[in-house]
């Protein structure tokens, strides 16, 4: 019966083999969960950021649990785009599903040079899997004081840099939207013009919890950026009005920990998803949403995958 | 590391507020080591309650499997014991779970604490909730091939906390008791052995070891100290402070909020003295204690 179901979508020239991501920054570069997820497996994985320069992240506390949520100041914590390349690529090369690798800068130029360097070093290397099918461009990471925000909420700024890196790569381009914005179907056409192949949405909203006894941010950074299920219906709003203002799919985040939330998704217009949180308290849970939506579709007797998106009553 | 579902065998109070679980451990799985931590999804008993992230938990004890004499049936499983303290809505649920219900776990994970070198004596430090790991290190040194046993010193804020005590008695392993009879105490209050801190308490012994060394004598005086340690923030700096100024070899188990649990998400990090930050979860628990910023970290 699964052999019926075509699961595959399509962002750009690639084709992923289902619609279920792990979303960037909650899976690393993929080994953290080697012996607890089949990863081979799954839609695609979208890498932790990458920035040109190493960054060591925001002091501690990091974290803090939310109702149905968690919020997060990590500050793009990675080893810079150098050290990614040597010490990351190679076991991403050994996957079987599609790498999305996001990339994450404060100027212009970071993001460019990040591109550069990883599309130089590809074209370098021999054949074979290149262990990068892509690229998710982080432009609304609240956790940093340059971490992309002050692109994510500018139009102008969201389509030139899409366009600067649409020159340097052929590979898939996404775009990562923030809902910290007025109107993110704005942002998400800027994208389109600026030629990227996909919009992923949403980043975390942002927020802030106060320990009322210390009298203090339960956080370092005071404020961070909130995930889980308590922002879904924000992203499911987002990927609604996103999915009517662009042509390019829309890959749908945001609080999703079963079938049905990601089905949500893909009604609202999505093309694909990704599970994010969800991993911290089930490293099994893509797989599983995966699963429900098989199981969805076959009761609803729906062939493809990318059909759902326009089957919103 | 493995994610399962594990069969709770025992969760019963040891002390207020504090739980002593033990469940079943797989056969085929690498036993737990002391510093070693599994994290567990809280069931959800509670809808308002809304928690979503798994709780870290240290080992607090490991008993083998047994099987029948003459035979190769198992007459009783493996189990993994742990002590945690109800604080919130997640250890909230998990204390309510009955045994022989399921609990999901990942485990397990982390680092463990090295073994002392030659010639140096365990000086073991737990503090509050943090006694858990400690002794179940100190059953493991001093059940192993180390001629003199461990020193357990364990600090709580008064007498009435210390677990297995007055109606708590029945609870808990029989090797954490004998342990606990032999062990050095600190209570806040002055409820029990010495008055203060855990470094209160190690400051004391340190002046009578360091007397009896002046006077030849054996025991306490005769090895060089290896300081292990778990418990509050405040209570690892200050004991890092007196192993840098003792100059001995200090191992802390460090807590911190943590997300994946397995060095994906960089939630849980302490700073280094290096520069920089470490993740508990995936370069610890077990830090060197001379590599942690601790006071920064009580920032």
């Amino acid at each position: 019966m699964k052999n019926d179901l075509d699961l595959s979508v399509r962002i750009g020239s690639l084709i992923m083999p289902n619609p279920v991501g792990v979303a960037s920054g909650t899976f690393g570069y993929g080994e953290e969960y080697d012996e607890l997820v089949h990863i081979d497996a799954l839609g695609a994985l979208y890498t932790k950021a990458v920035t040109l320069e190493p960054r060591e992240g925001n002091p501690p506390p990091r974290l803090v649990e939310t109702p149905m949520g968690l919020i997060n100041s990590i500050g793009l914590a990675n080893p810079g785009v150098e050290k990614f390349l040597r010490e990351k690529l190679p076991s991403l090369r050994t996957r079987l599903c599609p790498i999305i690798v996001n990339v994450a800068g404060s100027t212009e130029d970071d993001y460019i040079q990040v591109i550069e360097r990883i599309e130089a070093h590809l074209a370098s290397t021999d054949s074979g899997r290149p262990g990068i099918d892509g690229y998710e461009i982080n432009v609304s990471c609240p956790n940093v004081h340059k971490g992309g925000m002050s692109f994510g909420i500018d139009p102008r700024l969201v389509e030139r840099l899409t366009h600067s890196l649409r020159q340097k790569t052929s590979r898939p381009l996404i775009i990562k939207l923030s809902p910290n914005v007025t109107d993110i179907a704005e942002i998400a056409r800027a994208a389109e013009a600026g030629g990227a192949d996909a919009i992923s949405c949403i980043n975390t909203v942002v927020g802030m919890v106060i320990d009322t006894e210390k009298m203090k941010p339960a956080i370092a950074m005071g404020t961070g950026g909130l995930s889980g299920p308590a922002i879904r219906p924000i992203g499911v709003a987002a990927t609604y009005k996103v999915g009517k203002a662009v042509r390019i799919p829309v890959i749908g985040l945001g609080g999703i920990i079963n079938a049905s939330d990601a089905i949500q998704y893909l009604l609202a217009g999505a093309l694909a998803v990704q599970v994010g949180t969800a991993l911290f308290s089930d490293p099994r849970a893509p797989l599983k949403v995966l699963d429900g939506i098989i199981e969805w579709m076959k009761r609803h007797s729906v062939h493809s995958v990318s059909d759902i998106r326009f089957m919103l009553r | 590391m493995r994610q399962l579902n594990a069969t709770v065998a025992i969760n019963r109070a040891i002390a207020p507020d504090w739980m002593h679980m033990a469940f079943e451990w797989p056969s085929d799985l690498p036993a737990p080591k002391p510093g070693q931590f599994f994290t567990a999804l809280p069931p959800v008993v509670e809808l308002r309650a809304g928690t979503i992230l798994r709780r870290p938990f240290a080992f607090a004890g490991f008993e083998e499997a047994q099987t029948e004499k003459d035979s190769s049936m198992l007459s009783r499983p493996a189990y993994a014991h742990s002590i945690y303290q109800v604080r919130g809505p997640g250890t909230r649920a998990l204390a309510s779970m009955q045994p022989g219900s399921s609990l999901d776990i990942i485990a397990p994970l982390g680092n463990a604490f090295p073994y002392p070198e030659r010639g140096e004596r365990a000086i073991i430090a737990g503090g509050g909730i943090g006694i858990g790991p400690m002794l179940f290190l100190a059953e493991q040194l001093g059940a192993g091939t180390y001629a003199s046993s461990a020193i357990l010193v364990l600090g709580f804020r008064s007498a009435l906390l210390i677990p297995f005590s007055g109606s708590f008695s029945a609870a808990g392993l029989p090797s954490w008791k004998k342990l606990l009879e032999k062990a050095f105490f600190s209570t806040d209050d002055g409820s029990a052995g010495t008055p203060g801190t855990v470094r209160d308490a190690l400051e004391a012994l340190w002046l009578q070891a360091s007397d009896l060394k002046d006077r030849g004598k054996k025991s306490l005086g005769q090895k060089k100290w290896h300081l292990y340690g778990c418990g509050p923030g405040p209570m690892l700096a200050s004991l890092a402070q007196f192993a840098a100024k003792n100059h001995m070899h200090a191992h802390f188990s460090a807590e911190q909020w943590m997300a994946c649990g397995v060095g994906a998400c960089h939630g849980c990090v302490l700073p280094a003295v290096s520069g920089g930050f470490l993740r508990v979860c995936a370069d610890g628990p077990v830090f060197d204690a001379h590599t942690i910023d601790w006071e920064a970290s009580l920032q």
